[in-house]
């Protein structure tokens, strides 16, 4: 039954809720009740003025979650898509040449937006959670964009294009752990979505540091390619959970603190 | 002749039976659903009963009384109960033209 009361925008539950939920008491639920509480539901996200549900204090407090939300939403989803390209298309590195900057442009939303409500207790932990992200995602972008311009050839220093691209991934899913962190810490949003963006930022970056700096080589690091892609995955549906909560889309998004 | 509840589209009827089963006093939720069930003889859903709620309440209709333990009894309002009489009216008033026409007819 509280599921069924979830389908309501906030403002509804506020307002009819209890009462609601006293009807729902008084009689068994039959199938027909489900689906005209479906619909029912429905009907007040797409038209709240229709039944004087006060949504303008609720709108404005949520303004910068529904841009840092939509960021988390396209963000999370395009690196997603990154994904599965990889795996169902050969050669299809330059779908992630173009893929790529934006889901960057649209996880630095995400992180500004998503920070306005972190609140203040933890404000170094909030300003590394953004800063060392977006210096990843910067760096990242950098490279993919060198990648395209010089190829394989010595980008900055010895280093090509993609290692900086890789470094700036590194540093962004570095990032992405401390951001989880201080989501979960001041718990807003749904504490689910961070823990999955945790796990899957901490998985990744057990593979690719090694990875990188050497410690495991080509032939080892084929065996680890499925549980980086199980920590990739884990790491955008993180973002699309937050970015759906932020929103109001998924359960935790109403928990927000303005502080 | 257009009232309020001509806009409500499909929420219309539901919005007319409830404002029939709050003509005879105050009513909760619950007591609504059922009495306008059994006015109409069709099933009232909880989604249907609280779209058609909210609407009318928004008009003016229909007001919310304190709550009594989870359960909030709600009123017609003056303009509700004025309403409401327009539309028996003129419900009232196509039903006797239809039925005058059937007779005439058969």
């Amino acid at each position: 039954m509280k599921l069924l009361l979830r389908l309501y925008p906030a403002a509804w539950r506020e307002r009819y809720g209890e009462e609601f939920a006293a009807l729902l008491d008084e009689r068994p639920l039959s199938p027909f009740d489900v689906l005209d509480i479906a619909f029912g539901a429905f009907d007040a996200r797409l038209r709240p003025r229709a039944l004087a549900l006060d949504l303008a204090p609720r709108r404005k407090r949520f303004m910068h979650g529904r841009i840092g939300g939509i960021g988390a939403l396209v963000g999370g989803g395009l690196l997603l898509a990154m994904i599965g390209i990889g795996f169902l298309v050969p050669d299809s590195g330059a779908a992630a040449a173009y893929l790529y900057p934006v889901a960057a442009i649209a996880l630095l939303a995400a992180l500004f937006g998503l920070s306005a409500h972190q609140g203040r207790r933890n404000p170094a932990l909030v300003w590394a959670a953004v800063a060392l992200p977006v210096a990843g995602l910067a760096v990242g972008l950098i490279g993919i964009i060198g990648s395209a311009v010089v190829g394989d050839r010595p980008f900055i220093g010895d280093q090509n294009a993609w290692s900086v691209w890789m470094f700036g991934n590194v540093g962004a899913v570095a990032g992405s752990v401390l951001f989880a962190a201080a989501t979960l810490a001041v718990r807003v949003f749904s504490r689910a979505a961070a823990g999955t963006l945790l796990a899957g930022s901490v998985l990744l970056l057990t593979i690719a540091v090694p990875v990188l700096a050497g410690v495991i080589g080509d032939e080892e690091a084929a065996y680890l390619a499925p549980l980086a892609v199980v920590g990739g995955v884990a790491f955008c549906l993180g973002w699309i959970w937050l970015g759906a909560a932020s929103m109001g889309l998924f359960p935790g998004g109403r928990e927000v603190e303005t502080t | 002749m257009s009232t309020p509840l001509n806009d409500l589209g499909r929420f219309a009827e539901p919005a007319l039976l409830i404002l029939v089963a709050l003509a005879a006093g105050p009513k909760h939720g619950y007591a609504i659903m059922t009495e306008a069930e059994s006015i109409s003889g069709v099933p009232m859903g909880p989604g249907t009963l609280y779209a058609a709620l909210g609407r009318l309440e928004r008009l003016g209709l229909i007001e919310a009384l304190p709550a009594e333990d989870r359960r909030r009894p709600y009123r017609l309002t003056g303009a509700g109960a004025s309403n409401l009489e327009d539309q028996l009216r003129s419900l009232e008033r196509l039903a006797r033209t239809g039925l005058a026409r059937l007779s005439v007819e058969g």
